[in-house]
C-alpha cells in the first residue's frame, strides 16, 4: 500500500500545479457530499422557517394533509405570499410570550454560569489532583448522569422543598447548576492539556486558583465555548420541556391532543351503581279518577296528596256493610236479654222445687211424728209416706230436668251467638278491605318521600285495579352516590377528583308531551371519602344536587380518576374561562399539591373546524377528560390559557 | 495518550496537592449530593414500598416491575435502540469529522450547520417529520403507485426514531470527534506520511487509537443522548406510540404521570443497575489498557 500511494503520490516530486489540481478535486467532491448532508441535514429546518411567513389557510393547506378528495395537493416550499401574521401574533397579540421568553431566558443565563463555575472547578479538581476515592466518585457521577431525569424530579422537589426554595427561580437554577455532564466534559478536555504547562506555572509560584486561571482555563477556551452553546441550547429546551414543573411562570408550548380511545393514559375506574329506587303508587281497585292533583317533577312528602277519586260506590257499599253490623249487634243483644229471663225463671222454679224437696225429705223423716200412731194407723202412714217418696222422686226428677233445659237453651244461645260473631267479623274484614281499597276521603297520598316521575292517570278516566297511577322514585332529588372502589396494590388511587354521572333526563318544560331523553354528565359536589382500616376499598359518598332536571334512569356511571397521589386538597373550580376568539378553552383547577400551588386542566372544551385532514376527527364539539391531555401533571398551566388542539 | 510527558505523576501527588483537589471537588461534590445523589436514596426506599400507604413491601415491586408487559416492552425496545442507535451515530459522525478535518473550504460553515439540529427545539422539527411520514404526509405522495401507509404507526417507527436520533445528535458528536482530532499532534501524521503510511494505515495506526478517550467520551454521550430520544419520540407519538418506539422513559414518565412512584423508581433502578455495570465495564477495559485513565 505505502509503495502504491508512494508511486502514485510521490510527495517530493510531484509539482505544485498537480497537488494543486488534485486538491481542487477533492474539495469539491467533499464540498459537494457535505452540501448534499448539509441540505438534508436543514431541510426540517427550513421547512419550518418557511412556514413560520405563511398565512394560516396556506400552512393548513401545506402542513395539514397531503391529498385532498384522494388527490395529492401540490406541495411547496416557498410561501405564496410572504406573511408575518404568525410572528404577529406571538409577539403583538400574545404579549405574555416575550416576557415568559425573558424569564426562562434569565433563568437560562444564570444556570449556564452556574454550569461553567461548577463545571470547571469539578473538571479541574478530577482531572488535575490525585485524592483518594476520587475515580470511584466520578464513576459515581457518569452513571448519575445517565439515569433518566424522571427518576429524580420529584425527589429532587422534595429537596427543593426542604431548602424552602419553591415558588423562587433558584428552586430551577440550584439543581439545575450541577451539571454531571459538564464536569464530565470539562475533566475531558482539561485532561488533554500537559501537565507540564501547569508544572511551570507552579514552579513559578503560582498558586493552584491562579494556575486555573491563568493557564488552564485559556487553554481551554474552545472546549469551554463549547460546553457553553451546548449548555444554553440544551437548557433552553430542558427548561422549556421537563422542569417547568417547578415554575408556573415558565412558557408553555402545549400541544394537546386527544387521546385515541385505543389508549388511555389514565387508570379511569368505572362503576355502576343506582343512586335511587323507584316507587310507584298502584290502583288498589278499579277506581275513577276525578282530579290529579300532582305534576311530574313534583318533589312529595309523605301524606301529599297525589290524586282525587270518586268514592261514592264505595260509600253505598260501606253503607251497606255497616247497616249488617248494626242488625247482628241488636240480635245479639235480644239473645242476651232473652237469656236472662228464661235463665231468672228456670232459677225461681228451681228454687220452688228444691224447698219442695226438702219439706217432702223432712215429711218423710218425720212421718211418725207428723202422722202420730195414736191417730193413724200403720197402714194409713205406711200410705203417707210412700206418697211422699213418690212426691220426692217427681220433684228431683223435675229438678233434673229443669237444669238439663236450662244447659240446652245456654248451649243453644252460645251457638247463636258464635254464629253472629263470626258474621260480624267477615263484615268487619271486608269493611277493612274496602276502605284499604278506597281512601275514604277519596284522596289518595304519597306514602314515602319521593319525586314523581310519571303521573299515568287522567282526570274523569277509569282505572284498572291494579294499574299504575304514579312512579315516583324514593327519596330526594339530592342523589347520594356511594360507591365502592377496591385499590389493588400498586395502584395509587389516593383522591376522587371527578365524579361524573350520566344519566337520562327528561326535558321537564315539556313535560306529558314528548319524554326526550338525553344523556348529560354532570359535576358532584360535596363528595367525602372513607377508607377502610385495611386500606384496600374506598367507600365514595357523593351527594348530586340537582333540582332542576332531576335524574330518571335508574343507573348511573361513576368515572373516577387516577389523579392522586401526590395532591391534598381539591378546590373548587375558580378559573373556567372561555375565549370566544379562540377555538379552544381549558377549564383549570386549581389545586394545593406537592408541587405547591399547581393547575391542572380539568376538562377541555374542544370546539373542532370542519377540517379536511384525516386525523382530526370532524366533530362539532368534544369533552376531553383531563387524564387523556398529554402532560397533565407536569406542565403548568394558567387560567384561561389557550391551547392548541391538534 | 502515551506521548505526554511523564511528570505528570510528580506534580500530581502530594498530601497537599491532594486536601487542594477534595476543596475544588467539595462545591460540585456538595451539589450532586443534594440533587442527585439523595433524591436517588430517596428513590430507592420508594422502590421497596408501596405506593398508596408506604408499607414495606420487599421485593414485590421489583417483581411486578419485571413481570410487566409494558416495562419489557419498554426495556427491549431501548436496548435495541441502543444497540442499532449508538454504532449507526458514531460511524456517522466519525466520517463526517474526518472529512471536515480536511481543511476544505468552508469547513466552519458546515460545522455549523451539522450543528443545528442539535440546538433547535424538537417540536417545531418532529413536525416536520410527522409531515414527511403521516399517512398522507410526503413520503407516501413520492411514491403514488402505493398504498398509503401511516409510517408512523407501524414497524418503521423505529427507524424513524432512530433517523431523528441521528438527525439530531451527529452534530455534536462530530464536534467531539473534531476536537478530539485536532488534539492529535499533526507531527505524528506527518511522520507516519514521511515514512510512507497511506492515508489508511495513517488512520488505522495512528488517528484511531489516539481517538481512545474521545471513542469512550462520544460512546457515554450517545448513550445518554440515546435515553433523551424519549423527547422526540414523546412528540411523534405521545404517550403511548406504536409499540416499536414505546422506551424506558416512555414507561417512566407515564408512571411518573400516574403518580406511581413506587414502580418508576423500581424501574429506574433496574435501569441504573444496567447502566452502572456497562460503565463498570468500560471504565475496568479502559483502566487495564492503562494509557491514558477514562
Amino acid at each position: 500500500m505505502s509503495t502504491s500511494s508512494n508511486a502514485m503520490y510521490p510527495v517530493m516530486s510531484m509539482s505544485k500545479w498537480r497537488r494543486r489540481w488534485n486538491a481542487f478535486w477533492k474539495n469539491l467532491i467533499l464540498c459537494t457530499l457535505l452540501a448534499v448532508i448539509a441540505l438534508t441535514v436543514l431541510f426540517p429546518i427550513l421547512f419550518t422557517l418557511s412556514g413560520s411567513f405563511m398565512g394560516e389557510e396556506e400552512v393548513v393547506r401545506n402542513f395539514g394533509n397531503i391529498t385532498v378528495n384522494g388527490e395529492y395537493t401540490p406541495m411547496h416550499l416557498l410561501p405564496d405570499h410572504i406573511q408575518l401574521d404568525g410572528y404577529a401574533d406571538l409577539f403583538i397579540r400574545q404579549p405574555s410570550y416575550l416576557m415568559q421568553f425573558w424569564i426562562s431566558l434569565g433563568i437560562c443565563v444564570a444556570i449556564t454560569g452556574g454550569q461553567l463555575v461548577i463545571s470547571i472547578l469539578g473538571g479541574y479538581a478530577f482531572s488535575k489532583f490525585q485524592f483518594p476515592g476520587r475515580d470511584v466518585i466520578f464513576y459515581c457521577i457518569i452513571v448519575l448522569m445517565l439515569l433518566p431525569y424522571q427518576v429524580t424530579l420529584t425527589p429532587t422537589y422534595m429537596v427543593v422543598r426542604a431548602l424552602g426554595l419553591l415558588n423562587t427561580s433558584y428552586s430551577l437554577i440550584l439543581p439545575g447548576v450541577f451539571s454531571a455532564f459538564g464536569v464530565f466534559l470539562m475533566r475531558q478536555i482539561m485532561e488533554a492539556v500537559p501537565d507540564s504547562l501547569l508544572e511551570s506555572a507552579y514552579l513559578d509560584g503560582a498558586g493552584s486558583f491562579v494556575t486555573l486561571w491563568r493557564i488552564l482555563v485559556p487553554n481551554c477556551r474552545s472546549g469551554i465555548f463549547t460546553l457553553t452553546v451546548v449548555f444554553f441550547a440544551l437548557l433552553l429546551l430542558f427548561t422549556f420541556i421537563s422542569k417547568s414543573v417547578y415554575n408556573a411562570t415558565l412558557p408553555v408550548v402545549t400541544t394537546v391532543r386527544p387521546v385515541k380511545s385505543s389508549i388511555s393514559q389514565t387508570k379511569t375506574l368505572e362503576g355502576e351503581f343506582s343512586y335511587s329506587d323507584s316507587s310507584k303508587v298502584t290502583a288498589r281497585d278499579d277506581w275513577r279518577v276525578t282530579e290529579v292533583l300532582v305534576e311530574t317533577g313534583r318533589q312529595v312528602d309523605e301524606g301529599t296528596p297525589l290524586f282525587v277519586i270518586d268514592v261514592s260506590d264505595y260509600r253505598v257499599q260501606r253503607q251497606n256493610y255497616a247497616d249488617s253490623l248494626l242488625k247482628i249487634s241488636t240480635q245479639l243483644e235480644e239473645l242476651d236479654a232473652q237469656a236472662e229471663t228464661e235463665e231468672i225463671a228456670s232459677a225461681r222454679k228451681l228454687d220452688e222445687l228444691k224447698q219442695q224437696v226438702k219439706l217432702l225429705k223432712y215429711q218423710i223423716r218425720n212421718v211418725n211424728g207428723i202422722y202420730p200412731s195414736s191417730s193413724y194407723t200403720m197402714v194409713q202412714r205406711q200410705n203417707y209416706k210412700r206418697n211422699f217418696e213418690m212426691e220426692l222422686v217427681k220433684a228431683e226428677n223435675s229438678i233434673a230436668e229443669l237444669e238439663e233445659k236450662s244447659i240446652t237453651a245456654e248451649d243453644d244461645r252460645q251457638r247463636t251467638r258464635k254464629e253472629l260473631a263470626s258474621q260480624q267479623q267477615v263484615i268487619a274484614v271486608e269493611l277493612d278491605e274496602l276502605d284499604r281499597r278506597y281512601p275514604a276521603d277519596g284522596i289518595v297520598r304519597a306514602e314515602e318521600i319521593g319525586l314523581v316521575d310519571a303521573v299515568l292517570v287522567e282526570e274523569g278516566k277509569e282505572i284498572l285495579r291494579g294499574e299504575d297511577c304514579v312512579t315516583m322514585h324514593r327519596g330526594s332529588s339530592d342523589i347520594i352516590i356511594e360507591f365502592d372502589l377496591s385499590v389493588e396494590e400498586g395502584e395509587s388511587f389516593q383522591k376522587l377528583s371527578t365524579v361524573s354521572v350520566e344519566f337520562s333526563k327528561r326535558s321537564w318544560d315539556e313535560v306529558r308531551k314528548v319524554a326526550v331523553t338525553e344523556t348529560d354528565t354532570k359535576m358532584a359536589e360535596d363528595h367525602t371519602r372513607q377508607m377502610d382500616p385495611n386500606g384496600e376499598v374506598w367507600h365514595y359518598k357523593s351527594v348530586m344536587k340537582d333540582m332542576a332536571s332531576p335524574p330518571v334512569s335508574k343507573k348511573a356511571k361513576v368515572t373516577i380518576g387516577a389523579m392522586s397521589g401526590y395532591f391534598e386538597n381539591v378546590l373548587p373550580a375558580s378559573c373556567v374561562k372561555k375565549d370566544a376568539d379562540q377555538e379552544y378553552v381549558l377549564a383549570v383547577r386549581e389545586k394545593d399539591s406537592l408541587f405547591g400551588k399547581a393547575y391542572y386542566v380539568e376538562k377541555i372544551e374542544v370546539e373542532t373546524k370542519a377540517k379536511n385532514s384525516r386525523e382530526a376527527a370532524v366533530t362539532s364539539k368534544d369533552t376531553i377528560a383531563a387524564y387523556e391531555i398529554v402532560e397533565t401533571t407536569t406542565l403548568p398551566v394558567y387560567p384561561g390559557m389557550t391551547v392548541l388542539v391538534r | 495518550m502515551k506521548t505526554i510527558p511523564k511528570p505528570k505523576l510528580r506534580f500530581r501527588l502530594g498530601r497537599r496537592r491532594a486536601l487542594t483537589g477534595i476543596a475544588y471537588a467539595a462545591v460540585p461534590l456538595a451539589g450532586f449530593l443534594l440533587f442527585f445523589a439523595v433524591p436517588f436514596v430517596i428513590s430507592i426506599i420508594r422502590s421497596f414500598q408501596s405506593g398508596l400507604t408506604q408499607r414495606f413491601t420487599g421485593w414485590d415491586n421489583y417483581i411486578s416491575v419485571a413481570q410487566s408487559e409494558s416495562f419489557r416492552l419498554a426495556a427491549v425496545n431501548t436496548f435495541r435502540f441502543i444497540v442499532m442507535g449508538v454504532p449507526a451515530i458514531i460511524l456517522f459522525s466519525l466520517l463526517l469529522a474526518l472529512a471536515l478535518d480536511q481543511k476544505i473550504i468552508g469547513h466552519t460553515f458546515f460545522r455549523t450547520i451539522f450543528l443545528t439540529p442539535y440546538v433547535i427545539p424538537v417540536a417545531s422539527t418532529v413536525m416536520v417529520f410527522q409531515i414527511v411520514f403521516e399517512q398522507s404526509g410526503i413520503l407516501n405522495s413520492l411514491c403514488l403507485q402505493q398504498q398509503p401507509v401511516n409510517f408512523l404507526h407501524s414497524d418503521n417507527a423505529f427507524y424513524i426514531l432512530l433517523l431523528l436520533y441521528v438527525w439530531k445528535n451527529f452534530g455534536y458528536n462530530m464536534l467531539l470527534f473534531l476536537t478530539g482530532l485536532s488534539q492529535i499532534p499533526s507531527e505524528y501524521r506527518e511522520a507516519a506520511r514521511v515514512d510512507g503510511a497511506g492515508p489508511v494505515r495513517i488512520f488505522l495506526s495512528i488517528t484511531l487509537p489516539l481517538l481512545g478517550p474521545t471513542f469512550f467520551f462520544v460512546f457515554v454521550i450517545s448513550i445518554v443522548n440515546s435515553f433523551k430520544v424519549f423527547r422526540e419520540a414523546y412528540a411523534l407519538g405521545g404517550a403511548y406510540p406504536h409499540s416499536s418506539i414505546y422506551m424506558l422513559q416512555h414507561f417512566m414518565n407515564n408512571n411518573f404521570q400516574n403518580l406511581n412512584y413506587q414502580r418508576l423508581s423500581t424501574a429506574s433502578i433496574y435501569v441504573f443497575l444496567v447502566i452502572a455495570l456497562v460503565v463498570l465495564a468500560l471504565f475496568l477495559h479502559r483502566s487495564r489498557k492503562g494509557s491514558v485513565q477514562l
